[in-house]
C-alpha cells in the first residue's frame, strides 16, 4: 500500500513539475527585431485602428503577392507581459503595412480622395506623407519585417484596406494571438476581441466591466491610447446602454430629441488626446491617418479629425461629449460613466 | 472586392400620393434626347402598334406572358417621361396596366418597366390605405393576397423590362459585384455601361439619378454623390409646375437647401465630392462617357 501511495505521489509530483515548468516567450519576430516594451513606448501604440480595421475585413489576398518576410512566429501567450509583447507586434504589422503602400502613389491617392481635393491641399499632402510613411517604417524594422511593397505592378482590391492587409501576411494569425492576449487579460485585446470578434458581447455581464476596467486602467496611468479602444466598441453606438456618452439623446438627455449623433471614434481620439496621448503633427496617430486615410498635413490629430472624420451634424454632441468625459476621468470620476443612462427628463438635466 | 445590396426601389412616394390629374402632354421635357443608335426607338404613337387591350380584371392578368422569342426595343424618351407622367397622373390605373401590358407585348421595355412601378405603386397604396379608394381600386379585391400579387408581378415585369433592354432598368440589380481592378470588363459591367450610356445619351437624367449608386460602382472609384451633384449640374432645369420637381426631385432639393446635405459629410469630404463632381461634369459636357468607368488600371497595378 505504502508503494501504492509512493508511487501515486511520485507521479503528481511530475505532473506538478510538468504544468509549472516555465512557458516558452514569445518567440523572437525575427533576428533582428528589436525587444519593445508598452512603457517605453505608451503612446506609439495608441491609435490601434489600423490593426483592428484590417482584422475586421477578412483578408482575401487573391493575385496579389505578399511581401518576403520571415514567417511569423506563432504566438504562445501565457501571461500579460506576452499579451502586451503580441498585441505591439500587430500594431507594428498594422503600421508596417501602411507605410508600404509608398511605391502606388496614384492607387493610394484615388482611394484616400487625395486625387480630387484641391491643388493645394494635394501639395500640402504631398509634403507630409513622406514623412509619416518613414516614421512608420520604423514598425517594420522594430518586428523584422520587409519595409517594401513586392507587389508593386499586381492588381490589387479596390479598398486600400484590403489592398493593405494583402501586404501583411504576418496578419494571418492575428485573431489567435488577440484571443490568447485577451485570455491573458491584456485590456486592449480584450478590447479589440469586442471590435472584431464578438460585436455581440452581452453589454451587462462583458462590455461594461471591460469598459470599467479599461477606464480604471487609464486612470491609474497605465495607457491613454485604451481610450482610443473604447471608442472602436461597437455598442458604443447602439444607444443609450452604456451611458449618457452613447445616449441618442444626447448629453443633456433632452426628452423628444432622439437623433443626437456622435463619431464615437473621433470622440474617444479627443479624449485620448486631451489626456496626454501624442497627437502632434508627426504623432504615429496622425501619421496613419495620414497613410490610411490621406489625412495629412495637419498640424495635429484635432485638425485631422474635424476635417476628415467628424461629419458636420456630428460636431457639436461630440464636442459636448468629449468636454464631459475629460472632466470627469481628469477628476477621477469614473463610478457608473458607463451605467444606463435614465430616461429623459422633460427639459433635459444638466 | 465590393459587396452591393441593391434593393430596388420602386415607390416614387411622394408624387404617387399626389391629387390625380389629366396627363400632360409630355413634350415640355427639356432634356437633350440624342438617340442611341443601338436599339430601334420607339415613336410616341407606339399604341397605334400595340396589341389588343383585353378589359379581363387586372388581378387576372398580372404577370407577364410574353414571349421568350420577343426582342427588345428602345423607346424615345419623350415616350418614357410619358409613361411615367401618367403613372404620376392616371385616376385609373388599371386601365393604365392594360395598356402598358399590351405596350411591354410589342417589346417595349420601358411599358414593362412603368408596369413594374405601376404594380409596386398600387402594393403600396392598397397595403397602406386598405379599402380607401384609391387609383387602384380595378385592379383587384384589396387585401394581403393581392398585395403579394403585385410585389410579385412588379418583381416579374422588372425582370422583363431587363430582358427587353430597358436601360433604367438594367441598372437596376439587387446584386452587383465589382470586379477587382486589372480584370477586363464583365458582359454584365459591359452591359450596364451601355444602358447608362444610352441614359447619358438621351439626357435622361431623372433616370441616372435613380442609379447614381450603380454608376458609383461602374466608376470604381466616384462617390454616388459626386454623379448626383455633377447630373443635376449638367441637368436642364427642372420645370416647377411638374409634380416631381416639387416634392422627390433631388436637384431642386439642393438648389434649396444644400447646408443639410453638406451636414451629412466632413468638410474633407465635400472637398473630395466637389472635385469628382468636376471631373465627371467636364466627362459628360465633353461627352466622354468612356472616361467614367472602371479603369482597368489605376496606375502602378492598382
Amino acid at each position: 500500500m505504502k508503494r501504492l501511495i509512493l508511487g501515486i505521489l511520485v507521479v503528481l509530483a511530475a505532473l506538478g513539475l510538468w504544468l509549472l515548468r516555465p512557458a516558452p516567450e514569445l518567440a523572437p519576430a525575427a533576428t533582428n527585431a528589436r525587444p519593445t516594451t508598452v512603457a517605453a513606448r505608451p503612446t506609439e501604440r495608441a491609435d490601434s485602428r489600423s490593426v483592428a480595421e484590417g482584422l475586421a475585413t477578412p483578408t482575401n489576398p487573391g493575385p496579389v503577392a505578399t511581401a518576403a518576410s520571415p514567417a511569423p512566429p506563432k504566438p504562445v501567450i501565457h501571461d500579460r507581459a506576452s499579451a502586451r509583447l503580441a498585441m505591439q507586434r500587430l500594431h507594428d504589422i498594422g503600421d508596417c503595412k501602411a507605410a508600404r503602400s509608398e511605391s502606388w502613389p496614384r492607387y493610394w491617392a484615388v482611394r484616400t480622395g487625395v486625387a480630387w481635393l484641391p491643388t493645394d491641399e494635394q501639395a500640402r499632402n504631398r509634403a507630409t506623407v513622406n514623412n509619416a510613411r518613414q516614421r512608420m517604417l520604423a514598425a517594420c524594422r522594430r518586428q523584422g519585417l520587409s519595409e517594401r511593397d513586392e507587389s508593386a505592378g499586381k492588381p490589387r482590391p479596390s479598398s486600400l484596406e484590403q489592398a493593405l492587409d494583402a501586404l501583411a501576411p504576418e496578419l494571418a494569425a492575428v485573431e489567435q494571438t488577440i484571443e490568447q492576449a485577451a485570455n491573458a487579460g491584456d485590456l486592449q485585446a480584450r478590447l479589440t476581441r469586442q471590435v472584431t470578434a464578438r460585436p455581440e458581447a452581452d453589454i451587462d455581464l462583458e462590455t461594461r466591466p471591460l469598459l470599467n476596467a479599461a477606464l480604471a486602467q487609464v486612470i491609474a496611468g497605465s495607457d491613454v491610447g485604451l481610450l482610443v479602444d473604447i471608442g472602436r466598441v461597437p455598442a458604443m453606438n447602439n444607444g443609450p446602454a452604456l451611458g449618457p456618452l452613447t445616449s441618442w439623446y444626447g448629453l443633456q438627455q433632452t426628452e423628444g430629441r432622439p437623433n443626437a449623433q456622435v463619431n464615437q471614434r473621433a470622440l474617444w481620439m479627443l479624449v485620448a488626446c486631451d489626456l496626454g496621448m501624442d497627437c502632434g503633427a508627426s504623432s504615429p496617430t496622425l501619421d496613419r491617418l495620414c497613410l490610411l486615410e490621406g489625412l495629412c498635413g495637419y498640424p495635429d490629430v484635432e485638425a485631422a479629425l474635424r476635417d476628415g472624420v467628424i461629419r458636420g451634424v456630428e460636431a457639436g454632441e461630440t464636442e459636448l461629449r468629449r468636454q464631459w468625459a475629460v472632466a470627469r476621468i481628469r477628476r477621477g470620476e469614473i463610478a457608473g460613466m458607463f451605467d444606463l443612462a435614465p430616461a429623459p427628463a422633460p427639459g433635459g438635466r444638466p | 472586392m465590393l459587396l452591393l445590396l441593391l434593393v430596388a426601389l420602386f415607390v416614387t412616394a411622394p408624387p404617387v400620393f399626389a391629387p390625380a390629374s389629366r396627363a400632360k402632354p409630355t413634350a415640355e421635357a427639356e432634356a437633350p434626347r440624342r438617340q442611341s443608335a443601338a436599339m430601334p426607338v420607339t415613336q410616341p404613337a407606339a399604341p397605334a402598334t400595340a396589341a389588343p387591350i383585353s378589359n379581363a380584371p387586372v388581378a387576372d392578368t398580372l404577370m407577364p406572358t410574353i414571349s421568350a422569342d420577343l426582342r427588345g426595343r428602345r423607346t424615345e424618351l419623350q415616350v418614357r417621361q410619358g409613361y411615367e407622367n401618367r403613372l404620376l397622373h392616371e385616376t385609373d390605373l388599371a386601365a393604365l396596366a392594360r395598356e402598358l401590358t399590351a405596350l411591354a407585348g410589342t417589346g417595349d421595355g420601358a411599358a414593362a418597366a412603368a408596369l413594374s412601378r405601376l404594380y409596386d405603386v398600387c402594393a403600396g397604396e392598397l397595403e397602406y390605405l386598405g379599402d380607401v379608394p384609391s387609383r387602384c381600386r380595378g385592379v383587384g379585391e384589396p387585401g394581403p393576397a393581392l398585395v403579394a400579387k403585385l410585389r410579385a408581378a412588379s418583381k416579374a415585369w422588372h425582370q422583363l423590362a431587363r430582358r427587353l433592354g430597358d436601360p433604367a432598368s438594367v441598372l437596376r440589380v439587387d446584386y452587383y459585384e465589382t470586379p477587382l481592378p486589372g480584370v477586363p470588363p464583365t458582359a454584365e459591367e459591359l452591359r450596364m455601361r451601355e444602358a447608362a450610356t444610352a441614359l447619358f445619351a438621351d439626357g435622361d437624367y431623372d433616370a441616372l439619378l435613380d442609379a447614381t449608386l450603380m454608376l458609383h460602382e461602374l466608376s470604381d472609384r466616384y462617390d454616388l454623390r459626386a454623379f448626383e451633384w455633377a447630373l443635376c449640374t449638367v441637368r436642364p432645369a427642372c420645370p416647377s409646375a411638374r409634380p416631381q420637381c416639387r416634392n422627390g426631385n433631388r436637384c431642386m432639393l439642393y438648389d434649396q437647401a444644400a447646408a443639410p446635405d453638406f451636414n451629412q459629410l466632413t468638410p474633407r469630404q465635400s472637398r473630395v465630392i466637389i472635385g469628382q463632381q468636376a471631373e465627371i461634369v467636364r466627362a459628360l459636357q465633353r461627352g466622354e462617357f468612356e472616361a467614367l468607368w472602371r479603369p482597368l488600371d489605376l496606375g502602378e497595378g492598382g
